[in-house]
């Protein structure tokens, strides 16, 4: 409830400058990367609980990149959980300066890590009732996540310098509004090797379809 | 070539075949020993290595797979890059403490390029710096598309100026999720016990001999024992043209035997081949005593042959010596010659034999003698050649009877012994002229002679060698009578006609003769003929024609013949002549 109250607020802030302007939207279809192979889902540890939950279809980020100003009030934090042995969501876009929490919402220990040059940490191991670590991300870019106990663990977090920002559903569709006017670029993030952008521009009361890659 | 050349000549070829044989069946066995023995050892010391680093491996491999699959660790080599590896090796040093500390560990990104700790990192010293291993190592990039998960195998690095084996692991880091190849994990430790051939001290140059166990890479060699120049190059060089084959022969001053098998190795990895090189030095010198003994032998046995030939030879030639001059004996008519028996063997049968057979010649000769001195010696050379029928046949034949006229009343007083001696001179100068004539003595019946021509073989006009030969006979006495202490006179009767010829008589006692009407009427005529005539028949005459001259005489009445007999007394016959009887 108080997650929902959060993004609703987010959004009416975000939103309020261009209140004085009729908003643009995109929608669009990203063609998504074929689902890989999966793995057994052995733990690492004998013992440890073996969850052969396969990771699902992972969605692109689509995202505006441009020059915004930054952000008054620093974003609401958001959360990474680990449940099912898995995290949820596999990918999680947000804006610079967003603090991560990572819930462990299993009956059993994680311990979430990242080697990614843009953050290094190691959260150790916690239970479900503990309070959930936080991190900050201050700087864009690519943080991806692992469990160590737990293989085919895999969380990927996306660093953005904008607040327009979604995750396509699994089957690729996204739709952006709200968007100000002027020239931007818009951008599809799949993975590090397959960014697909398209540069856009914008006018009030516009309401674009854009694929990607281009049909 | 005489026999005893011929025996000694034999009996070296086998001695020398046999020698032969015998030097090369052991030569052939000690060498197919030697080499059972070699296989067996080679086999032996390439086991003991393999069990040997299949124990040291064996941990290191599966560490190498257990730490490829730390979720850290990929994690870390998913982060790192060529610029910035830190992290990656801060990770895997604390995965591989426990690992000794001749061991290092390289990390390879997806794209098989080298990730490096720090620029200076101590690890690569061995391999003679960064830049040497990224060159030596850049078949790790390719080994990274291939469907190996684990690649074991070897190289040789040069550092500090001297080569060393390095075993090398090199295990794909493989995301479990993705399938996707992260990069390649390297461990490499020096193969101990193993250093470049070269390596050795002055000292052991002569160290060539005995057993050596290697490992030959790359066109190099990494031995337990050095092995000094320029076999080191020879070997390696032989290595190099001979990968193909299992063992081969090296250094023909010097022989040895190398033995290769290949050890199994990644794809992409430089092949490596256990070596076991034997010297053949300790083969040689065996099989060297072996041939001198056997050669020894030989000539002993050589020499015992030969000694054993002269004896035996000796035994062989001495009389086979005696044989040939027996027979050059026999060749020359003597008959009586005899050989010694000197043993019981075949020689001395065969000596024995030829004795039997000289004394059987002896004998046919002394039968060939009185047969040719009491028969004629035509008959008795037709006799003797089965040629005179003994069943007879009917020729045209002229008989000569020649007897003395006055013969009873002449020896009625002498002793036996001078009538004997009479006779034998009478007959002996008859006979001559028979034979001188062509003609055949029939026979001597006291002190008349028969002769017959044309029988057994005719030799043309036998009735003018008859009528010639009676003339002669005429002749002959006359000029006798004119040495002889006996004056005798002969006359002579010659018929001619159909007489039947042959042996007659019994299968054991035979007598060559013709039988006949004119046989009879020779012998009548004979006794007609006054001293010193000679009277012929009718058929003599018409046979003969004109080359005789003859006197009618008036027509004999002949005791055994009804009618009388027409006759004539031969003159001359050709350019024989007699005088008219008184």
């Amino acid at each position: 409830m108080r997650d929902k109250f959060v993004k609703l607020l987010t959004a009416v802030i975000c939103a309020l400058p261009l209140f004085t302007h009729a908003q643009a939207t995109i929608d669009g279809n990203v063609t998504l990367l074929p689902t890989r192979a999966e793995s057994s889902g052995e733990s690492r540890y004998p013992g440890a609980p073996t969850i052969t939950t396969a990771p699902a279809q992972l969605p692109a980020v689509v995202f505006l990149e441009g020059q915004f100003p930054a952000a008054a009030t620093p974003p609401p934090t958001a959360r990474m959980v680990q449940t099912n042995a898995q995290f949820v969501p596999g990918i999680l876009p947000i804006r610079t300066g967003t603090t991560v929490e990572f819930p462990n919402d299993d009956d059993f220990y994680h311990n979430v890590f990242s080697y990614s040059k843009l953050k290094s940490f190691d959260l150790g191991r916690y239970k479900k009732d503990e309070k959930p670590p936080a991190i900050l991300f201050d700087k864009p870019g690519v943080v991806r996540l692992n469990c160590e106990i737990h293989q085919q663990m895999r969380g990927i977090i996306v660093v953005l310098d904008t607040p327009y920002f979604t995750t396509t559903s699994t089957n690729g569709t996204f739709h952006l509004e709200n968007l100000p006017a002027g020239k931007y670029v818009l951008k599809a993030w799949l993975d590090e090797k397959h960014v697909c952008e398209q540069p856009v521009e914008l006018h009030d009361g516009d309401k674009l379809h854009i694929d990607f890659p281009a049909k | 070539m005489n026999f005893r050349l011929k025996l000694l000549l034999a009996m070296m070829l086998v001695v020398a075949g046999a020698t032969g044989t015998a030097l090369y069946v052991s030569q052939q066995r000690v060498q197919a020993t030697y080499q059972k023995l070699f296989a067996q050892l080679s086999h032996a010391k390439i086991e003991s290595f393999t069990s040997l680093q299949e124990t040291r491996l064996g941990a290191l491999k599966d560490k190498s797979r257990e730490l490829a699959q730390s979720v850290r660790l990929q994690a870390a080599l998913h982060e790192s890059d060529e610029n910035d590896a830190t992290n990656l090796y801060l990770v895997a040093k604390d995965e591989l403490r426990e690992l000794s500390d001749n061991t290092i560990y390289v990390f390879f990104d997806s794209q098989g390029r080298l990730l490096v700790p720090t620029q200076n990192d101590s690890r690569f010293n061995r391999f003679g710096g960064q830049g040497q291993f990224r060159k030596q190592f850049s078949f790790v990039g390719e080994s990274l598309t291939n469907n190996l998960p684990q690649q074991v195998g070897m190289v040789g690095a040069m550092a500090d100026g001297r080569w060393q084996l390095q075993q090398i692991i090199v295990t794909k880091v493989i995301d479990p999720v993705t399938q996707e190849t992260l990069g390649a994990l390297l461990l490499a430790f020096p193969v101990p016990d193993l250093v470049s051939g070269r390596n050795g001290s002055p000292s052991q140059t002569n160290s060539t001999t005995g057993i050596k166990f290697g490992i030959w890479l790359d066109g190099r060699i990494y031995s337990t024992e050095p092995i000094p120049e320029p076999h080191i190059s020879d070997l390696e060089r032989s290595i190099s043209e001979n990968l193909k084959q299992t063992e081969f022969l090296i250094w023909p001053d010097e022989p040895h035997r190398v033995f290769l098998q290949e050890i199994t190795s990644g794809s992409g990895l430089p092949a490596a081949y256990q070596v076991c090189l034997y010297s053949l030095a300790d083969f040689i010198a065996d099989q060297h005593k072996l041939k001198i003994r056997i050669l020894i032998f030989g000539a002993l046995t050589l020499l015992g042959a030969f000694l054993i030939s002269l004896v035996l030879t000796h035994g062989l030639s001495v009389p086979l010596r005696e044989l040939v001059a027996g027979t050059n004996e026999i060749h020359r008519g003597n008959f009586a010659v005899k050989v010694r028996v000197r043993s019981r063997d075949d020689i001395g049968k065969l000596a024995s034999s030829f004795n039997e057979m000289a004394e059987g010649l002896a004998l046919k000769e002394k039968y060939r003698t009185v047969l040719n001195l009491v028969a004629d010696e035509k008959v008795a050379k037709q006799l003797i050649d089965n040629q005179a029928a003994l069943g007879g046949e009917l020729r045209e034949v002229s008989a000569i009877f020649c007897d003395v006229r006055g013969f009873t009343a002449l020896t009625q007083n002498m002793p036996p012994e001078e009538v004997i001696e009479m006779l034998n001179e009478h007959m002996a100068v008859l006979a001559r002229v028979v034979k001188q004539n062509n003609g055949v003595v029939d026979k001597f019946v006291g002190d008349a002679l028969m002769a017959i021509f044309g029988a057994p073989i005719s030799h043309g006009n036998d009735a003018l060698d008859a009528a010639k030969c009676a003339l002669s006979l005429v002749i002959e006495r006359e000029k006798l009578n004119q040495t002889s202490k006996h004056k005798l006179r002969i006359g002579v009767g010659l018929a001619t006609g159909k007489m039947v010829a042959g042996c007659m008589g019994s299968t054991d006692r035979l007598n060559y003769t013709v039988l006949g009407e004119r046989v009879n009427l020779a012998a009548r005529l004979c006794s007609s003929a006054k001293a010193g005539q000679v009277i012929i028949d009718q058929t003599t005459r018409e046979r003969l024609g004109e080359t005789i001259s003859v006197a009618p005489l008036p027509e004999l009445h002949l005791k055994g013949f009804s009618e009388n007999v027409v006759a004539y007394e031969l003159r001359s016959a050709e350019n024989i002549r007699i005088n008219t009887p008184q």
